[in-house]
């Protein structure tokens, strides 16, 4: 049983002073909630463990992936396979991701649940909201598992200096500016992408924001923006299956400019196949021992309760949970439903006195770096709330 | 062996860090403040960077008391005015405006125009440990607190530039990668135009309230 720490709220002012404009969901309850979990040592750093194993697992599931052309089964659009293959050659960087994951608190298991390798949020509660939680209510800002802003940072310096070491970047950064883009009229998105320019700026890097409809590009030359300044480098929070299936035009000009290398996408082509969840079959058959998969296939599992999920879709859409006899439970509707299904393992989340669930977000940016949980009923929708946690 | 890092400085949570902090305390001012673009930061550059008023971020811990001593752990530039963060011995934090900076500085200006400033004793003669708050503050940001005239003024002094470098050394500090320099002229022979074809990625005319997830 959960039990969460009460504190002292960060005011919606402050929230929203900081650029979080999010923190109130359309019901008029707050998305941050004023309680801490409480985490023990033992448990971040088990979250850490497992990050990485999981991590290490996507890239030689990534790799059996390309190897065997297993694209389709990845409900991955046809038009983006080379960006994909290209992208993992060329070992572009993968920025950052989030894990989710059941268990890790409370004696339950970590199991993985999904990978929000190409376009992740929650980024702004974890890196910054939960941290002033604790700056609000006089508590040690070190008693949380929370480097994300530095972690991003030194990420974003790896994009010049790869493995040669962040220390290298004064030297090697040659003026390459990043172009970030986001869609209009979205708030969460655009904050969630000035947080990332402004961590990239912290990094070092000269950088320019515009939003997607202001974006140009030639296929021989690259990407511009609304002032046709050039960009080898261009961040979108944007998802690559939308890019592919909404924009064929778009998405074959980006796959000239990456034959001609003249811009790099972040985050690369090849995180959708890690964001596919059609990976987790995968990687189950890759490593069926491992202590953090769940059983995921293509076909319904014999005999288990299990979850059908569409290998794309977001905030708990076309979710359905079935019995062991097939029966379904609990379903919601939403737009992906033309997407493959798989079918994974049902598995129990940590629960608190009044039956709501908490699901952790682990962060990714080269390893390991900071830890979020999201609470609400069995499938987590938009309505879900954000709860930040203490080490005790 | 730990692995897991945890938020430890200022510099973990980038500039929003001051702009929370300043705001939980209610001092509210320039809430928009962002890191500059890179700037030098060796210790002449910085001092150079300090007779062209650039501005800072300070975070300034007091490493003992009677006499007072300070030590500077954290400088950032910003683009908002100088401010910092004053952690007393006992871990709390102070926030000091520009306003208040500012009078520190001057009063220490003042004992540098009369002789009397530590600041301009020999790095042996003046105290060691750390510094007097008003030392710490002049020595940090100068420029951007008292103006370019005095402070370049100040930067003759050789006592004064041994004492800025022996003391005022950041123990953490956000590293500034080279110069920001101009931008290279794009060459394009044709206008870039939009690969949107108007759909979601144009505008969220849809239902998303996120492409994140």
């Amino acid at each position: 049983m959960i039990v969460t720490q009460k504190v002292k709220p960060v005011s919606k002012e402050i929230m929203e002073e900081v650029g979080f404009g999010w923190h109130t969901d359309d019901d008029g309850t707050p998305y941050i909630i004023p309680e801490l979990i409480p985490v023990t040592s033992y448990e971040a750093e088990a979250y850490y463990e497992a990050g990485n194993a999981i991590y290490e697992m996507f890239v030689e599931a990534g790799q059996h992936v390309i190897d065997n052309n297993l694209f389709a089964e990845l409900g991955i659009p046809e038009n983006l396979i080379e960006n994909i293959r290209m992208s993992w050659d060329d070992d572009d960087w993968h920025l950052y991701g989030r894990f989710d994951l059941a268990g890790g608190i409370d004696g339950q298991p970590i199991k993985l649940i999904e990978f929000n390798a190409d376009t992740p949020t929650s980024l702004f509660e974890t890196a910054i909201i939960q941290w002033a939680i604790l700056k609000a209510n006089g508590l040690d800002e070190a008693s949380q598992f929370n480097n994300v802003y530095e972690a991003i940072r030194d990420n974003f310096r790896r994009l010049i200096t790869e493995d040669d070491g962040i220390e290298k970047f004064v030297e090697y950064y040659n003026d390459e500016a990043i172009l970030f883009s986001a869609v209009r009229d979205l708030p969460e998105d655009e904050q969630t992408t000035r947080l990332l320019e402004k961590m990239a700026q912290d990094a070092g890097f000269r950088t320019e924001f515009c939003y997607f409809d202001q974006v140009g590009f030639l296929e021989n030359e690259g990407v511009f923006n609304e002032n046709e300044e050039h960009f080898k480098l261009w961040f979108k929070l944007w998802p690559w299956e939308n890019i592919g299936d909404d924009e064929p035009e778009l998405t074959d000009i980006l796959r000239k400019i990456a034959l001609n290398r003249k811009a790099v996408v972040i985050n690369p082509a090849y995180t959708l196949m890690f964001q596919s969840k059609g990976i987790l079959k995968v990687l189950y058959d890759l490593f069926p021992d491992s202590p953090y998969l769940l059983a995921t296939s293509d076909q319904p599992l014999e005999g288990i309760k299990q979850v059908e999920k569409p290998v794309f879709g977001r905030e708990g859409e076309n979710i359905t949970i079935l019995s062991e006899d097939g029966e379904t439970e609990n379903s919601r509707d939403g737009e992906y439903d033309h997407h493959p299904k798989i079918y994974q393992e049902f598995v129990e989340f940590p629960k608190d006195e009044k039956g709501e669930i908490y699901q952790a977000g682990l962060f990714f940016a080269w390893e390991p770096c900071g830890l979020g949980f999201r609470r609400g009923d069995e499938i987590l929708d938009d309505m879900a709330s954000f709860v930040g946690h203490i080490i005790e | 062996m730990k692995h897991i890092k945890k938020i430890k400085s200022y510099s973990m949570v980038g500039s929003l860090g001051l702009t929370v902090t300043a705001l939980l305390q209610g001092c509210g001012e320039s809430a928009q403040d962002s890191t500059m673009p890179p700037a030098p930061e060796s210790n002449m550059e910085s001092l150079q960077g300090d007779l062209q008023e650039q501005n800072y971020f300070l975070v300034i811990e007091q490493t003992g008391a009677d006499p007072d001593k300070y030590q500077l752990a954290e400088k950032h530039p910003t683009q908002g005015a100088t401010r910092a963060v004053l952690r007393g011995l006992d871990g709390s934090e102070t926030i000091l405006s520009n306003e208040e900076l500012t009078a520190l500085a001057e009063a220490e200006a003042a004992k540098v125009e009369a002789g009397t400033s530590n600041l301009t004793q020999p790095a042996a003669e003046a105290s060691s440990g750390g510094m007097g708050l008003g030392e710490m503050i002049l020595a940090s940001a100068a420029g951007a607190l008292i103006g370019g005239m005095l402070a370049n003024k100040l930067s003759q002094n050789q006592n004064y530039r041994n004492n800025q470098k022996a003391n005022t050394r950041p123990a953490a500090q956000v590293s500034q990668p080279g110069k920001q320099r101009s931008a290279p002229s794009a060459t394009q022979k044709s206008t870039p135009k939009s690969g949107f074809g108007g759909k979601q990625g144009g505008s969220s005319s849809g239902s998303a309230k996120s492409f994140g997830g």
